[in-house]
């Protein structure tokens, strides 16, 4: 699927299914996930689930060292829960895998996403992704600390 | 005051250059209405009745006379040549273009000043006592802290998508004149045993459709914590704040459900996980920001000269603007001057381009070029030497700034209303009028001493009719305009709810109304004084209520 990572367009070589196949790198939903659970793990490919505001992310903390990928899914742009998810799994459980973000996001939000912790972002077909990228360097420093290593104002004054 | 350095001017500048690019792109169909709904709102910018309105911050009601001076540009250049000073220190323009509005925030920019998060799901201006500084009830100043949120709740990137706004509200003295009860957070500067200072924190306070005290989540904070707290406080919030109903998305609304000790326990697991970690307040930043807040050089010989004592002597409308609008001060021979925008037949709050100016003027003159802005819509002066108090009120009766009604009857609270607002259901400023119009002697005003009357168009309480001692709410009724009066509420320190009084009643009715409850109070009282609030809280509404509904207009009139 087409993201942004890292401030660039890329392909990367993930794919959302409900349906299990040996190979391949899979996005469950996580009711899926949890009742398949050790089927999907135990298969050759890689493994992420969806969570999205309404699943506290301490449901999947005894998993994080299997998965992958955890995708935050917001059903539209003013639910900031998942916000608060990317900063949980970053800066409470020290997760170090993959973070994508999907479902209804606008170009406005994306920084604050990456703030949060986000490294991977899908904007649905219709929103223009290089136009987004403009949206990374709109601020130069922030104030507040966050779960990204930006050096803040605070701390260059 | 504060001064923005590099960084804070860069801040707003990006924030302007940002905005400008986003209704550009909304002007040429990039942004749906509703995408770019909730992007201008977090620049103040609402579609109102008439025209859009932007509401400007003044964090903590601190402005300087040249911000003061940009405000009147901006009511002239763009407005129609006023502006609204509301109940959470902003100021409200009502006539802006859209196209133009990127232009404003420019020039707001130029003097250090911004609409950043000051409407939408997000923390808003984080407002404090206007009288913070000078305070003769002042255990610390709390502008410091204030400032040190503003800048950590500006561009929040976990926070800019709450349930539903945010408000926090700053007291450090021993009497609340900011409302403090009445915030999602609430913070009072404390003493503990120990003599060191702190902050107690109170969550889940508001108006609005349901209106609820804030309650005690801690009663000791030390002070470098006061970041993690909050942010803790907003996390647990972000989560699991109701977001599948809009009257239940408020804080006060979780905390309700889940009981304060539930909540205060998940907030405080959350805060010791964080409360080690870089948001640590820094005892540097904290010096380096309450620099900004010292006093000014103030005359030490301020109280020797009594000329002022012989012209309060000689003039007896100076004596009672004196005793009304002025106040103690914590610097013998200064006093803190009210600027009433409550003069009679102007929408309470309202204030023109040139009286903005003059201000500014007199501000400059005799009051170290510092103005605030007060949560009863007023202005303040806060550092005026007894020596010129004479030219001072002079200076202010020539722009009608001096109607000595502070604290009276006449000084409401009201929200825009019907008139301006496409919320409201009734009409504030032509109730605010009528009551003006009635209650225009002003012996009798004082002879009533202090009562705060606040009105509100709608159930969203922008005019806190809940806190009011007397409360006026406007309701619709198949049409028609009716008007639900409480009893008794206070935002000060004794914070209560008013008690509401029977059947809304008509619109021509609301000032006789008012004539009837003041007469059931100058015949309860004990002495002259006992004021309206306690008299109020003392015999309770029956006596109001029997007087009001008794009279034939009012029953004739009452809706039911």
């Amino acid at each position: 699927m087409q993201v942004i990572n890292n401030r660039q367009i890329e392909k990367i070589d993930w794919e959302i299914s409900d349906q299990i196949r040996p190979e391949g790198n899979l996005i469950f939903s996580y009711e899926f996930y949890t009742e398949n659970k050790d089927s999907l793990l135990a298969r050759s490919g890689k493994t992420g689930v969806i969570l999205n505001g309404e699943t506290p992310v301490e449901n999947i903390i005894s998993d994080l060292d299997k998965l992958d990928l955890i995708a935050l899914d917001f059903p539209n742009y003013v639910d900031g829960r998942c916000f608060s998810h990317a900063r949980l799994l970053r800066e409470a459980y020290q997760y170090e895998g993959d973070i994508l973000a999907i479902g209804d996001i606008l170009r406005d939000q994306i920084a604050h996403l990456e703030r949060c912790g986000v490294n991977l972002i899908k904007l649905t077909e219709h929103r223009d992704i290089e136009d987004a990228l403009k949206a990374f360097f709109e601020f130069s420093t922030p104030y507040q600390p966050a779960a990204d290593n930006t050096q803040t104002i605070w701390q260059r004054r | 005051m504060y001064q923005y350095d590099q960084y804070d001017q860069k801040a707003v500048d990006e924030r302007v250059a940002q905005y400008r690019e986003q209704t550009r792109r909304f002007l040429a169909g990039e942004l749906t209405d509703e995408e770019f709904r909730h992007l201008r709102l977090r620049n103040g910018l609402y579609i109102q009745t008439h025209a859009p309105m932007l509401r400007v911050a003044i964090p903590y009601g601190t402005l300087s006379s040249k911000q003061l001076r940009m405000l009147a540009h901006i009511a002239r250049e763009y407005d129609k040549g006023y502006g609204h000073i509301s109940t959470r220190q902003n100021i409200q323009y009502n006539w802006p273009e859209l196209e133009r509005v990127p232009d404003i925030l420019a020039d707001l920019a130029s003097v250090q000043m911004h609409a950043i998060q000051t409407s939408g799901n997000c923390i808003r201006n984080t407002t404090t006592d206007h009288l913070a500084g000078v305070a003769v009830d002042e255990i610390e100043d709390p502008r410091p802290y204030c400032e040190i949120v503003r800048q950590w709740s500006t561009f929040h990137p976990e926070f800019n998508w709450l349930p539903r706004k945010f408000k926090i509200a700053f007291s450090g003295a021993e009497n609340d004149r900011a409302a403090v009860k009445f915030h999602d957070i609430g913070v009072y500067i404390v003493r503990n045993e120990k003599g060191e200072t702190g902050f107690k924190i109170l969550v889940g306070g508001g108006l609005g459709r349901m209106p609820i005290i804030g309650v005690t989540i801690r009663d000791f904070l030390e002070k470098k914590h006061l970041l993690s707290y909050l942010e803790a406080i907003l996390r647990i919030y972000n989560l699991e704040g109701r977001r599948d109903n809009i009257h239940r998305a408020r804080i006060k609304v979780l905390v309700k459900s889940l009981g304060i000790d539930k909540f205060r326990e998940k907030v405080e697991k959350e805060w010791d996980r964080i409360k080690d970690s870089s948001l640590l307040l820094d005892q540097k930043e904290i010096d380096r920001v309450s620099a900004f807040f010292t006093s000014p050089d103030y005359d030490k010989h301020a109280f020797e000269d009594t000329r002022f004592v012989d012209q309060l002597n000689d003039n007896s409308a100076f004596n009672r603007w004196a005793k009304q609008n002025t106040v103690i001060h914590k610097k013998p021979g200064y006093r803190a001057v009210y600027v009433s925008l409550k003069a009679p037949g102007i929408p309470p709050g309202d204030i023109t381009d040139l009286q903005m100016e003059a201000v500014a003027d007199l501000a400059e003159k005799y009051s170290y070029g510092e103005i605030r802005t007060t949560h009863d819509q007023n202005l303040v002066l806060p550092d005026v030497r007894q020596a010129d108090l004479y030219t001072l009120w002079q200076g202010l009766q020539d722009q009608a700034l001096a109607t000595a009604n502070i604290g009276t009857l006449n000084d409401m609270i009201c929200c825009p209303g019907l008139d301006f607002c496409s919320l409201a259901n009734a009409s504030s400023i032509s109730i605010a009028k009528q009551i003006n119009e009635k209650f225009d002697d002003m012996d009798y005003l004082h002879d009533l001493g202090p009562i705060k009357v606040k009105m509100s168009g709608c159930m969203n309480a922008c005019g806190h009719h809940h806190v009011g001692h007397i409360g006026i709410l406007g309701v619709d009724k198949k049409g028609t305009e009716f008007y639900q009066f409480t009893l008794g509420g206070t935002a000060e320190t004794d914070s209560q709810l008013g008690e509401r009084l029977g059947p809304a009643i008509a619109k021509d009715e609301v000032a006789n109304t008012i004539e009837d409850i003041l007469d059931v109070y100058l015949n309860e009282r004990q002495s002259e004084d006992e004021t309206f609030l306690e008299t109020c809280h003392r015999i309770g509404i029956e006596p109001f209520k029997e007087r009001v509904y008794s009279s034939s207009e009012a029953l004739i009139h009452a809706s039911h």
